[in-house]
């Protein structure tokens, strides 16, 4: 069975009420502006905040249950010993690309946060879902050194 | 052009390294872009896109749709759909593994995902072929064959991602996905019938069931349909955009889970955290191949394949069955989504100065898609399937998908040879404009 880590399960959760937020949002926008003739304000640029916590928030989840699209084609033909080693080198390397990413959204979230940024329709402040961006990163590259250290379950294992 | 390819090459083997597709694309077209304009160039670019692909209200199509898929796959309509399916023809040779086919071909109208369907349609359709004494071959080579018509029957997440990468409408493809979508659905059970006629051993026929079983039965689609109608039927009328009618879509497929009292508190949870999760992996796909496309523009990989195809005169139908080609092999070891978002920015330009409709080459690419998830050895849907019921050795599976295979091959070429089979339908409700 799947051990789910709190933190991840929690994150993958608050994504997923982003997401049903999402629907109802759509939904109403859509019979409100029909039926009402009144579709609701800023529902356009509530939606891409919305879609942001719902992509950012799952991202680390990704790394923590390796839920990544990842190839098994040479499952079969690399020694096991070997599958497991790249295994792990894999995750060194994740680790490393998100770490560059997270500084590099940390550098852009600063330039957001400086320039104030905000929504058109409601003025909602971009910079605290700049700097979630960056944070999930850094958190997506944590999990990833974690399973350098302690691989997951069932890694082993191939796909077919 | 050999930058391109080196790079492509470079993304394949760091895949097969173990590193996660979206990371290797990512990285290698940062490389790429890095080598053109140098490091802060590189690194601007990669924190724009992961902005902007996030801050974009047109990409939130892509989660509704996964959203309303996951609701439907609880609702409880696929079995539905299969007692329907099994009602009209299961008294024929191989009528059950046709239902299943049928039951895939109407669940694909509700959902876009091909994995979602075969799930769903091998916890109904597998255990009463199994009691019908059905074999493992043509049981779970049906399903998972039929299981890729989710993807074909709109609403599709393949065709929407095409859409965005390459600004084509995505209502365009929904419509253009629908005579292709009988089509091979036909080809499917007919290819069933073929084999359940040679061997009649492998499908013991089932009984004939009286109309009024069958009356009462379909009346048990209704959801399906209504569901169906708001969804495409809104977005062909331009009552709403492909992103509203996700939304609505989803907003459907939760008020009918809600009404069949087929959510828990425990399978909300699931859904949202499965939907949530598939939304962040095709995210992160989508921005590591944004990062690559990124790279391909800066290099010149679509004029010298242009002038590559004028300066021999290839004629445009030859280039398109190459690509073809090489999605089919490229597809049996590689994940069809990476392979469709890694390539297309290469490849699509090429299509679009040979002339060649967009609608029509993504139409191909979707089938392409089926066909490489049910190809062997790593077909994502053999993948489900497999998971879905362990008792069947694998090489089961892979014996009863391979006549499907090949029938989806027929349609591909069909496809190539008549384009209006996927054009007629946007032309005639001039969605092109859009």
């Amino acid at each position: 069975m799947k051990r789910e880590h709190p933190l991840d399960l929690a994150l993958s959760i608050i994504a997923g009420l982003a997401l049903i937020a999402m629907m109802f949002l759509t939904s109403l926008d859509v019979i409100g502006r029909y039926f009402l003739s009144r579709p609701v304000p800023g529902a356009f640029e509530l939606t891409e905040l919305l879609l942001v916590l719902a992509i950012f928030l799952a991202f680390p989840s990704l790394s923590y249950s390796g839920g990544q699209i990842e190839t098994d084609a040479l499952a079969q033909v690399i020694p096991p010993r070997l599958w497991r080693a790249l295994y792990r080198i894999a995750r060194l390397f994740a680790c490393a690309c998100l770490a560059y990413v997270a500084w590099k959204t940390w550098t852009k979230a600063g330039q957001i946060a400086k320039a104030g940024d905000t929504t058109s329709a409601l003025s909602i402040s971009l910079a605290p879902f700049a700097y979630l961006i960056c944070a999930m990163t850094a958190l997506a590259c944590t999990f990833e050194l974690l399973r350098f250290f302690v691989p997951r379950d069932g890694d082993s294992e191939t796909a077919l | 052009m050999i930058e391109t390819l080196l790079a492509l090459g470079a993304t394949l083997v760091l895949s097969f390294l173990r590193v996660p597709l979206a990371i290797a694309m990512g990285l290698i077209g940062f490389c790429g872009i890095a080598f053109y304009r140098g490091v802060v160039v590189a690194g601007a670019s990669l924190s724009t896109t992961f902005f902007e692909t996030g801050f974009q209200y047109t990409l939130s199509v892509v989660p509704l749709f996964i959203l309303m898929g996951n609701f439907v796959a609880r609702a409880g309509m696929a079995n539905d759909l299969y007692k329907a399916a099994h009602a009209c023809l299961g008294h024929l040779p191989g009528g059950l593994a046709m239902a299943t086919v049928g039951a895939c071909a109407g669940f694909g109208a509700i959902c876009g995902s091909s994995i979602a369907t075969a799930a769903t349609i091998t916890r109904v359709a597998y255990p009463s072929m199994k009691r019908y004494g059905y074999s493992d071959a043509l049981a779970t080579g049906s399903i998972a064959a039929g299981g890729t018509l989710g993807i074909l029957i709109p609403p599709s997440v393949i065709m929407v991602l095409y859409g965005l990468m390459t600004e084509t409408s995505i209502g365009a493809m929904f419509a253009a996905g629908i005579v292709p979508g009988a089509l091979a659905t036909l080809i499917l059970v007919a290819t069933i019938w073929v084999w359940a006629v040679k061997r009649p051993q492998v499908a013991p026929r089932g009984q004939r069931q009286s109309w009024r079983d069958r009356l009462i039965a379909l009346s048990g689609v209704k959801w399906v349909v209504l569901l169906f109608v708001l969804v495409m039927g809104g977005i062909y009328a331009g009552a709403f955009t492909a992103t509203e009618g996700a939304g609505i879509g989803s907003m459907g497929g939760f008020l009918i889970a809600l009404a069949k009292r087929a959510l828990t508190v425990d399978i909300m949870i699931d859904i949202m955290r499965d939907s949530a999760r598939t939304t962040a992996m095709m995210f992160s796909v989508l921005i590591g191949a944004l990062i690559f496309a990124n790279f391909v523009n800066f290099t010149a990989m679509t004029d010298d394949l242009v002038g590559f195809v004028s300066r021999f005169a290839i004629h445009p139908t030859l280039v398109i069955v190459v690509i073809c080609l090489i999605y089919v092999l490229l597809g049996s070891a590689m994940e069809e989504l990476s392979m469709i978002l890694l390539t297309v920015p290469v490849f699509f330009p090429l299509v679009k100065a040979l002339g060649a409709d967009p609608i029509w080459f993504g139409i191909l690419i979707v089938v392409v898609v089926q066909i490489g998830m049910i190809s062997p050895p790593i077909g994502m849907n053999l993948f489900v399937v497999r998971k879905m019921v362990p008792t069947v050795a694998t090489q089961e599976i892979f014996k009863g998908v391979l006549p499907f295979n090949l029938s989806l091959i027929v349609l591909l070429a069909l496809l190539i040879a008549f384009p209006e089979l996927a054009t007629m339908l946007p032309n005639a409700l001039k969605l092109n404009a859009k």
